[in-house]
């Protein structure tokens, strides 16, 4: 046995096989026993101390005082069982439902983009369609001459609808502008005509159309303005969301009715532009390049908004503007 | 909650376990039962306290403190736990609030490392038994546990808590270890370390230059 053993025995740490263990060896080991003895005689010294009693009556005092807190309302049944709502409460959770909410616009708001960037692509196919069957009947893609008083671009959609080809008129109308056009159906030609004839200028307002149209081309030799032929081989621009233009108001009828600015079609914030080609396809422009034959969709090479010098070089202008020569 | 209990009631209470007790409060809530715990630890548990706080007006108040803790989180207690080392948790956490509470704030960390704590026991035993006759022999009995009371008093948090539940409460190194969430390697080396700084508190205590005893 080892000074351990002999030290938890003073503190009574032995179990009975030990102890016992332990006088069979202090016994037969009379320094053992004396050792042993000498601590446990040091310890009586070293830690001799009174027992206190516990005062009279305390297991008593101590139920009779559990029975009281269990008598006792407790704190909780002095609060309001319905607490009232403070106007900081709502501020808190109208502040966490707006943030909440803020964090999700962003998101919202490109999958709206690209709803309406569909929808857009969707309504040029079916003008590409319409403008095709026009086309394929007249060889040409719709024109009106420079000269005549109701030569507004828009008119070639007003030639369009008058060919039964249009079907829906809402088709004229880019989702992703944020502005409806009016429901009512676009003015008839000789309608247009007539009120152009009598007073210049008065019909513009009638062709609200978001989408720009081709200008025309100039004759290679002759260099006269013509409509754009159907059976072009390369496959250029014709329709596309309108550029951002000022409309000139002085009625001029000689004049082009506006001029276009820089940057992208407003119809889809300034982040590009649908452009539809004369091979039916549909595709998306983040700038005013095409090809390198041309360079700016809504300006001809010579950065003018007139007829393009050929037959690569589209020109597309916004409805309420004129064709020029 | 105290009911007179007669005879019969009181021998079959004594004949079970704290557990079987505890369990059995926790679910009928019957106060005979928590009585009769309060009674068998009412000695016990109240010395463990007067020692360890140094006051016995405030062991009596830790003490109904303690059974007040016990029965507000009598669902706590799971079968077959050993009540007693739970009891003692609970009475030394809400001593050393009283204390703190009391402006008596324990000045040693239980986690500091404690000086003489990796004595040897040989050596140990060469320090208690080596002085004799040492001063504490020539003291009269009162003078001499008062002494021990005052140094006892003056051990560190960790040291006093553990020489009390070992010595004084007769409680085995494993629950010691329970109570104060320390290993039991801790609870010994602790122990080793209070009875060495008592044995050089009695050594210092020696006859004054005038022949006093301090």
């Amino acid at each position: 046995m080892n000074d351990a053993a002999l030290f938890d025995e003073a503190f009574g740490q032995l179990d009975d096989d030990r102890r016992e263990q332990l006088d069979l060896a202090a016994a037969s080991d009379p320094s053992l026993a004396d050792r042993r003895a000498r601590l446990r005689h040091a310890l009586s010294l070293l830690l001799d101390a009174d027992d206190p009693e516990p005062p009279s009556a305390l297991a008593a005092r101590t139920t009779a005082r559990i029975l009281r807190h269990a008598e006792e309302p407790r704190i909780l049944e002095f609060a309001p069982t319905r607490p009232r709502v403070r106007w900081v409460d709502v501020g808190v959770a109208a502040a966490v439902m707006l943030i909440g909410m803020m964090s999700l616009v962003p998101a919202v708001r490109h999958q709206q983009q690209s709803v309406g960037k569909l929808m857009c692509t969707d309504n040029l196919r079916q003008i590409g369609l319409a403008m095709s069957q026009y086309a394929a009947t007249h060889h040409t893609f719709p024109y009106v001459d420079p000269s005549c008083p109701a030569s507004y671009v828009g008119a070639a959609f007003v030639q369009l609808n008058e060919a039964g080809l249009l079907h829906d008129h809402t088709t004229l109308d880019c989702p992703c502008d944020g502005a409806s056009i009016p429901t009512k159906q676009l003015p008839r030609f000789d309608d247009l005509l007539g009120r152009e004839q009598h007073v210049p200028g008065t019909c513009r307002d009638d062709i609200r159309v978001d989408y720009a149209y081709h200008l025309g081309v100039r004759h290679p030799t002759t260099g006269q303005t013509m409509p754009l032929p159907f059976n072009i081989e390369n496959r250029v621009p014709l329709v596309a969301d309108q550029p951002p233009f000022r409309l000139d108001r002085t009625n001029n009828a000689a004049g082009q009715g506006g001029i276009v600015l820089v940057g992208n079609s407003p119809n889809h914030g300034g982040a590009g532009q649908n452009v539809l080609f004369t091979d039916g396809r549909v595709e998306w422009r983040r700038t005013r390049w095409i090809s390198s034959s041309d360079l700016d969709l809504y300006l001809n090479h010579h950065e003018r908004t007139r007829p393009g010098i050929h037959l690569m070089d589209a020109v597309l202008t916004p409805c309420m503007m004129r064709f020029r020569d | 909650m105290v009911k007179a209990t007669g005879p019969a009631i009181a021998d079959a209470l004594s004949e079970q376990s704290d557990e079987m007790l505890m369990s059995r409060y926790r679910e009928q809530a019957q106060t005979e039962d928590f009585n009769e715990l309060v009674r068998r630890y009412e000695r016990e548990l109240y010395r463990y306290l007067a020692r360890y706080t140094g006051d016995r007006a405030l062991a009596d108040d830790v003490f109904q403190n303690t059974f007040l803790q016990l029965h507000l989180k009598r669902g706590l207690y799971e079968d077959g736990r050993p009540l007693r080392p739970w009891l003692y948790a609970i009475a030394t956490h809400q001593a050393v609030d009283a204390l703190r509470k009391a402006g008596r704030h324990p000045t040693v960390s239980l986690d500091q490392r404690i000086d003489g704590a990796d004595r040897d026991p040989g050596a140990l035993i060469d320090l208690l038994t080596g002085d004799e006759p040492g001063p504490l022999v020539e003291m009269q009995s009162e003078e001499r546990r008062e002494w021990v009371r005052q140094s006892i008093a003056k051990l560190p948090e960790g040291l006093r808590q553990t020489l009390i539940l070992a010595y004084y409460q007769d409680l085995k190194y494993r629950e010691i270890a329970e109570i104060l969430k320390i290993p039991v390697g801790t609870v010994k080396s602790r122990l080793h370390a209070a009875v060495a700084k008592l044995a050089e508190m009695a050594r210092a205590a020696g006859p004054t230059e005038n022949g006093s005893v301090p």
